[in-house]
């Protein structure tokens, strides 16, 4: 991929990314390649995935720790819910975050006048998948620090 | 009397957003039902009487645009206020669903003010409870 679609992805998925957890969670997050002494805590255990389906086929992946997607959770349901949250509403939450990230790096990407489709995002854990741990070279890897924990997206290089 | 409003999501993380926002809108004593996905919204509609709903775009076994079809399909429903939200959210998509049938079209993660904005342009009030 030429320098500057690469260059254009990876300023859309930050702007996508920092605009959907500023929004749902209230979480900070910082660019690792523009604040390169930033701490963080690298871990990464968890994993969500979805297809773009139209107007070409891509993924887009989301991958975080444990604890990054509990703080994530308890952020988005702290504001609206009490009681007890366990694996399930994690994994929603972490779906739910990586579809409105992925839709606003279509429009991003695509603009206003293209129709595009996405699939149903899958939750996982990152130790059963071995292309998300050693992605090949048609996926661009970002990292951030969201809050103090590393969170990675990566992204099939067909999306642009 | 207070609005009944069905909230269509797959995601309960979303419907349950949806819904505080709703609350936080001003519409906290309306009635809230919820749905998994299109095919479970109309099993409801069978049942529910409901003045508005707001539904997701990206479902699974019935997604947003089907339901909306099926929905405008039955006499019933031709009026019934449909306000679509979908992460997949551009002027494309805004127009082939206010073509389908949908009476507004709004972005992910949606915001109080913004429904509220909404929810006045339909019902020409604020507070719906």
């Amino acid at each position: 991929m030429a320098d500057s679609k690469q260059d254009a992805l990876i300023e859309a998925v930050d702007t996508a990314l920092i605009g959907t957890l500023e929004n749902m969670a209230f979480a900070e997050v910082v660019p690792l390649r523009k604040v390169p002494d930033c701490e963080f805590v690298d871990e990464l255990n968890v994993y969500s995935v979805i297809d773009l389906i139209e107007p070409r086929a891509g993924r887009a992946v989301l991958i975080l720790s444990k604890q990054l997607a509990e703080s994530i959770t308890e952020s988005i349901y702290g504001m609206f819910e009490d009681g007890e949250l366990g694996p399930d509403h994690q994994r929603d939450a972490v779906n739910e975050i990586l579809n409105t990230l992925t839709g606003r790096l279509c429009v991003e990407m695509f603009g206003e006048d293209t129709i595009y489709n996405l699939g149903i995002p899958e939750f996982g854990m990152l130790a059963e998948k071995a292309e998300f741990q050693d992605p090949s070279s048609s996926w661009i890897q970002i990292d951030y620090s969201v809050e103090g924990w590393l969170l990675r997206v990566l992204i099939d290089t067909t999306l642009s | 009397m207070s609005h009944r409003i069905l909230i269509v999501d797959d995601s309960a993380t979303a419907r349950m957003m949806i819904q505080r926002i709703f609350e936080i809108a001003g519409w906290q004593d309306a009635t809230f039902h919820q749905a998994g996905n299109g095919k479970e919204a109309l099993d409801l509609l069978k049942t529910e009487e409901i003045d508005l709903v707001m539904s997701d775009y990206n479902m699974p076994e019935m997604d947003g645009a089907q339901f909306l079809r099926a929905l405008r399909e039955d006499a019933k429903f031709v009026n019934l206020p449909v306000i679509m939200i979908t992460s997949i959210g551009n002027e494309a998509r805004e127009k082939q669903l206010m073509e389908a049938g949908a009476n507004a079209v709004l972005p992910k993660p949606v915001s109080p003010p913004q429904l509220n904005e909404t929810l006045v342009s339909l019902f020409g009030e604020v507070n719906g409870g």
